[in-house]
């Protein structure tokens, strides 16, 4: 990904070569994560006693990470737009 | 009939076939908890539960949709250099939110993780779950942790922001497109991404910026984590 953007930055690699293809594969995205996503119930045993524990701390922490960095970024977004608007 | 089971075929096929089901479920309903990947998901693992096919016969197909998610990674980059100015007129506070976000959801998760008394080793595999699967079992390797446990977390990670993201950072009031599309991407890497494409171009250039980026804040953290894992 770093280096397609690269190359994408310098222009060594013209935009319109790759657009079309990346919209294709974008579009999809949330469909080529299913095989994996189904792989996950082949090892579901290794979480054993601690499953419900385990689910509380994970939904805690996405509420946690998303919250904080969603407001962190926003709060110094508009910081920035005040200062120029 | 039972000679397609055991090719690629039946695992493709069965993929498109849940999908499609579950997509139509999704926009005839609109109810956030019928999300198409996880209702595809169910009806994949119904049918190999009821005809008794294991994994490894599905993943057969399943490999080659897979596959494709390599490419797909690589092309996240074109989004990002679509909003390359956006991106050079945020760059701190991106960074900042970032840093935060990851550093607060690693503390969050040990010290919650002591306070319930997880073993060290539960702890340790749910340091990484916000990056992406490669770096996130590499750091559950550097921690002691178990790597095959961070990528079930990491994919319970994807798929709840995937279903949950849109309404968690509405409720708390963030509207601003980049601070959404970080979010997501911070918490929820490339799963969570796909749900910030669905949301706006801005919003998926920014969470795919995200996932690389919470994936290099997270590894240098670690030998913070590994001093704070052992002093708790």
């Amino acid at each position: 990904m770093i280096i397609l953007l690269l190359l994408l930055l310098t222009g060594i690699l013209p935009l319109n070569l790759v657009e079309k293809i990346s919209d294709v594969l974008l579009t999809h995205l949330t469909f080529l994560f299913l095989p994996t996503v189904v792989g996950i119930i082949t090892v579901a045993h290794l979480l054993g006693d601690n499953l419900i524990w385990l689910m509380l701390i994970l939904g805690a922490s996405l509420v946690v990470v998303m919250v904080t960095t969603g407001l962190t970024v926003q709060w110094l977004v508009r910081k920035r737009e005040g200062k120029e608007g | 009939m039972l000679d397609y089971i055991n090719t690629p075929i039946f695992g493709v096929g069965v993929s498109i076939l849940a999908f499609t089901i579950s997509s139509y479920i999704a926009r005839r309903t609109k109810i956030m908890l019928l999300n198409p990947l996880l209702v595809a998901m169910l009806i994949i693992v119904g049918i190999l539960m009821i005809f008794d096919i294991d994994y490894q016969t599905y993943n057969l197909g399943g490999q080659m949709i897979t596959f494709f998610l390599g490419p797909a990674t690589v092309v996240l980059a074109v989004p990002l250099y679509k909003q390359r100015a956006l991106l050079r007129g945020n760059l701190i506070p991106i960074l900042v939110g970032i840093v935060v976000g990851s550093a607060a959801g690693i503390l969050f998760v040990v010290l919650a993780g002591k306070i319930l008394g997880l073993d060290r080793l539960l702890i340790a595999s749910l340091v990484p779950r916000s990056t992406t699967t490669p770096i996130a079992m590499e750091i559950s390797t550097l921690l002691d942790g178990n790597p095959a446990l961070t990528a079930i977390f990491v994919s319970v990670m994807g798929i709840s922001g995937y279903m949950f993201g849109e309404k968690l950072l509405k409720l708390f009031g963030v509207v601003h497109p980049i601070a959404k599309g970080i979010g997501i991407g911070t918490t929820s890497h490339a799963v969570g991404t796909a749900k910030a494409m669905e949301l706006g171009e801005v919003e998926g250039a920014m969470s795919s910026l995200a996932i690389g980026v919470a994936g290099i804040v997270t590894v240098m953290m670690v030998p913070g984590v590994l001093w704070l894992l052992n002093i708790i």
